[in-house]
């Protein structure tokens, strides 16, 4: 084991063990560990935009590009510095200008991004799963497939109703949805309730792998000196 | 003297003439005999006189000259007369009393002789007694404040005896006054009592037998019929004073005059008692007066021996003062509690799954590798990847944050090794800034075998692509752009200048949103190159519609898949130590899930019947 190893060995141990002291409550160790963490990350994060994104597309265009390259490379820059005015609140209204183009091409993005690529594509599959092409050819009964076409159904349907809030006022004042859309929402529930179910599985498997790890290279590292 | 006497009687007879025909005809016959004789024989003389005046007209001036010095001769005599007044004088006085315009001047004179002699009595005896109640009074209150007590005034005091109370008074007999003397008794009133209060004879030894044998029935008996209806009314509020006083009793007191002075100052307190009682019980402080609740009221008589309260008032106020006091404090106390619970709890756990998960790297059992059917989604990307050339480019995304990196790299450990396998070009990015030299590490850690190391000299990582969405859709649409200058031409990545000229793109995501993105920016511009995902054990219940929808061409997520994976690829590269300390921890947690549900229903249960029980 050379020394850089054990150096890292030995922080990598301490930080480790300062993080588990959380188990004790909040404590300086723990603070200190997270403080490292954000501070690192941080620093990483700004040295790594710098080196990646400004320098060789902005100050670099603007320094050895062609004329029309550092025009372009002006708008960048421009719109940078009304970001950045945004810290002077006289100037805040210079820097909406484009933190409106920002966040209108991510809405639109956005917006267009989850209809074509997740509603239309999904509700194209719930449905082809009756296609008889699908539900007769291929492997497996096709009486499982019609119930599993079936399942998916039910569960993308009341599922959207659980969500559905629209109420109908009523002579007596009272605002409740109507008694079948509730119905459905119930099942609906059940359905979320098994997807969170999962997923909270899955976080559970997610620390207990990293717990894992940690546990393994500690041992690895301890290892190296008794020889385990 | 008889002279004086008759020629009085005369004068009063001369006027009573007058009256007494017409006013008082039956009087005449009350009168003694011997005044109804002289009473007779003046008339017989005024007639007398009356007609010697009328037929001797020149002698009046001389008689009524002998009359006046008979008047002045007869003057001296009267104090004597005031000395022995026989009975009918008596009567003829007070009946003159109650007569005003019946008596004469001369029974004015000795009338206010008399009450003027009486007066100078009473004013001389009341003013003695108005300085010894005025002492005190004064004593009193200069010791009520040096011990902290509020005097009160005479309209608060009357104010404050309930009406309970006041009809007792007034039905035993007890005037207001005397009750509120036996209410307002000073304290060590004894001391000061006068010589026939405090007076030890016999009728005091006497007095206190009966106090003895009687307890409490030497007090006045309107004060016994209070203190009874008192603790009927008030068996909470049992006053100490009152112990205290019947303890008193008991003893053996040296003299009355302490024994009364113990009286007044029990009644005193059981009287302060039965207000604060009273206020007690329909206050809604709980047994507190008014002027309990005033800020340092508590302090300044808890402290003094003087006051004496109930001992159910004294809980109260020893409640009420803990409340106050720890005012803010019980919600720490509450939190720290539940914070030593929690860290226990927290610290239980801990160990628990610590113990599980180093259990299997201690134990030297041939742990077997893990053995089952490659789901179909995994399955379909190892056909895939079986189908690549080699040199084939491949870009793999590492989408995913450092502290998911332990199981990522799991995960993903067969497939690199399979591609290196392969022999293909990897090409890495990321929209993470971390995932750069994630992606790096996942090389080291994958490719330790010196079989790829000519792989691993040729995977080309791009680093950060930035951007976000934007920038993915950017990658998308033209690769190249999406970069500086120079860093696609020293990558030697000359034939490939969209994302469809990849022969695979493996998106290794740890969030669901990372991977939409992907999905969703980049997926509609991918035509004849397939996505393979690579997820975490958390959201690949996520990614399973998208694998549904074709937008995936397979998927491989969680450690057990992966095991799978390596198994079917014939390698045991990862450590059947990991599995086992894997299936532990699950088995551990699972275990702890089902003793915390049983747990809490029986915890639900036992408040619920605490609850119908409280009902």
């Amino acid at each position: 084991m050379s020394m850089v190893d054990l150096i890292i060995g030995i922080i990598s141990f301490a930080l480790t063990v300062m993080v588990f002291s959380y188990i004790i409550g909040d404590n300086f160790f723990f603070r200190l560990a997270v403080y490292l963490l954000v501070g690192v990350s941080a620093g990483y994060v700004a040295a790594l935009l710098l080196t990646s994104v400004i320098i060789p597309k902005l100050i670099q265009p603007l320094l050895n590009g062609a004329m029309e390259t550092r025009l372009l490379a002006l708008i960048p820059l421009v719109l940078s510095a009304m970001l950045l005015a945004m810290l002077v609140p006289r100037f805040v209204r210079i820097g909406s200008i484009p933190m409106a183009y920002l966040v209108g091409i991510v809405a639109a993005l956005t917006i267009s991004g989850v209809t074509m690529g997740t509603i239309i594509p999904q509700m194209t599959a719930t449905v082809n799963r009756f296609d008889p092409a699908v539900l007769l050819d291929g492997e497996g009964q096709p009486w499982l497939k019609i119930v599993d076409a079936v399942l998916v159904l039910i569960g993308t349907i009341t599922s959207l109703l659980y969500f559905y809030f629209g109420t109908r006022k009523k002579p007596k004042g009272e605002n409740k949805k109507p008694q079948l859309i509730e119905g459905l929402g119930k099942i609906g529930q059940v359905f979320i309730g098994i997807t969170l179910g999962a997923l909270f599985a899955g976080i559970y498997s997610a620390s207990l792998m990293a717990l894992i790890s940690r546990v393994a290279e500690i041992w690895a590292f301890f290892g190296s000196f008794f020889r385990l | 003297m008889r002279l004086g006497l008759a020629s009085a009687l005369n004068a009063l007879n001369a006027e009573d003439d007058n009256v007494s025909g017409s006013l008082f005809p039956e009087a005449e016959k009350d009168l003694p005999d011997l005044l109804r004789d002289l009473h007779e024989e003046n008339s017989n003389d005024a007639r007398t006189r009356e007609s010697s005046s009328v037929s001797q007209s020149g002698g009046a001036d001389e008689g009524s000259g002998q009359n006046d010095n008979a008047a002045k001769d007869e003057q001296p005599a009267e104090p004597e007369a005031g000395k022995d007044i026989p009975e009918w004088l008596k009567k003829v006085r007070q009946r003159v009393g109650d007569e005003g315009d019946a008596y004469g001047d001369l029974v004015k004179k000795v009338s206010a002789r008399d009450s003027s002699l009486e007066e100078d009595v009473d004013k001389e005896l009341r003013r003695q007694f108005d300085d010894w109640i005025g002492r005190l009074r004064s004593d009193a209150q200069q010791e009520a404040a040096r011990d902290g007590f509020e005097p009160l005034d005479e309209e608060g005091l009357q104010g404050e005896v309930p009406a309970w109370l006041r009809y007792l008074r007034e039905s035993k007999g007890v005037s207001p006054n005397l009750a509120e003397g036996m209410d307002r008794s000073a304290p060590n009133a004894g001391e000061k009592l006068p010589d026939w209060l405090g007076d030890t004879g016999e009728e005091s030894q006497a007095a206190t037998g009966k106090l003895k044998a009687e307890g409490t029935s030497g007090e006045n008996e309107a004060t016994q019929q209070i203190r009874l209806r008192g603790s009927e009314e008030l068996q909470e509020h049992q006053p100490l004073a009152e112990q205290e006083y019947k303890t008193d009793l008991v003893t053996e007191p040296e003299d009355l005059g302490a024994q009364a002075a113990d009286i007044s100052l029990g009644l005193d307190d059981v009287t302060r008692q039965m207000q604060v009682s009273h206020a007690s019980l329909g206050g809604a402080t709980s047994g507190l007066s008014s002027q309990a609740v005033e800020e340092g009221f508590w302090e300044e008589r808890t402290e003094h021996p003087m006051l004496r309260v109930a001992r159910s008032q004294r809980s109260r106020a020893e409640l009420l003062k803990a409340l106050v006091a720890a005012e803010g404090k019980p919600a720490e106390k509450q939190a720290a509690q539940r914070r030593r619970k929690t860290w226990l709890f927290r610290l239980l756990l801990a160990l628990l799954l610590l113990t599980a998960v180093i259990f299997p790297f201690l134990s030297t059992s041939n742990q077997t590798p893990q053995t089952g059917t490659l789901p179909v989604e995994a399955q379909a990307l190892m056909d895939s990847i079986n189908a690549l050339e080699s040199g084939s480019p491949v870009l793999i995304v590492t989408d995913y944050q450092a502290g998911f990196s332990a199981e990522m790299e799991q995960v993903a450990d067969p497939l690199i090794r399979h591609l290196a396998q392969k022999q293909v070009q990897m090409v890495l990015l990321s929209t993470y800034p971390e995932g750069v030299w994630l992606a790096e590490r996942l090389l080291d850690v994958s490719l330790t075998d010196d079989s790829f190391s000519q792989v691993r000299e040729q995977a080309v990582n791009l680093g950060f692509l930035p951007g976000g969405r934007i920038g993915l859709l950017s990658y998308a649409v033209d690769a190249q752009a999406s970069f500086a200058e120079g860093v696609w031409e020293s990558s030697n990545l000359g034939n490939i200048n969209h994302i469809n000229d990849f022969s695979m793109v493996l998106i290794l995501a740890d969030t669901l949103d990372s991977a939409r993105s992907w999905l969703e920016q980049a997926g509609p511009s991918l035509i004849d190159t397939p996505m393979f995902m690579v997820s975490s054990t958390q959201e690949a219940a996520m990614m399973l519609p998208y694998l549904d929808s074709g937008q995936l061409a397979g998927m491989l997520s969680g450690v057990q898949d992966a095991g799978l994976y390596e198994t079917a690829l014939g390698d045991t590269v990862m450590t059947s130590t990991i599995w086992s300390a894997y299936q532990a921890g699950l088995l551990a947690m699972a275990t702890l899930i089902l003793v915390g549900f049983v747990i809490g229903l029986e915890s639900n249960a036992r408040t619920k019947q605490e609850e119908e029980q409280k009902k």
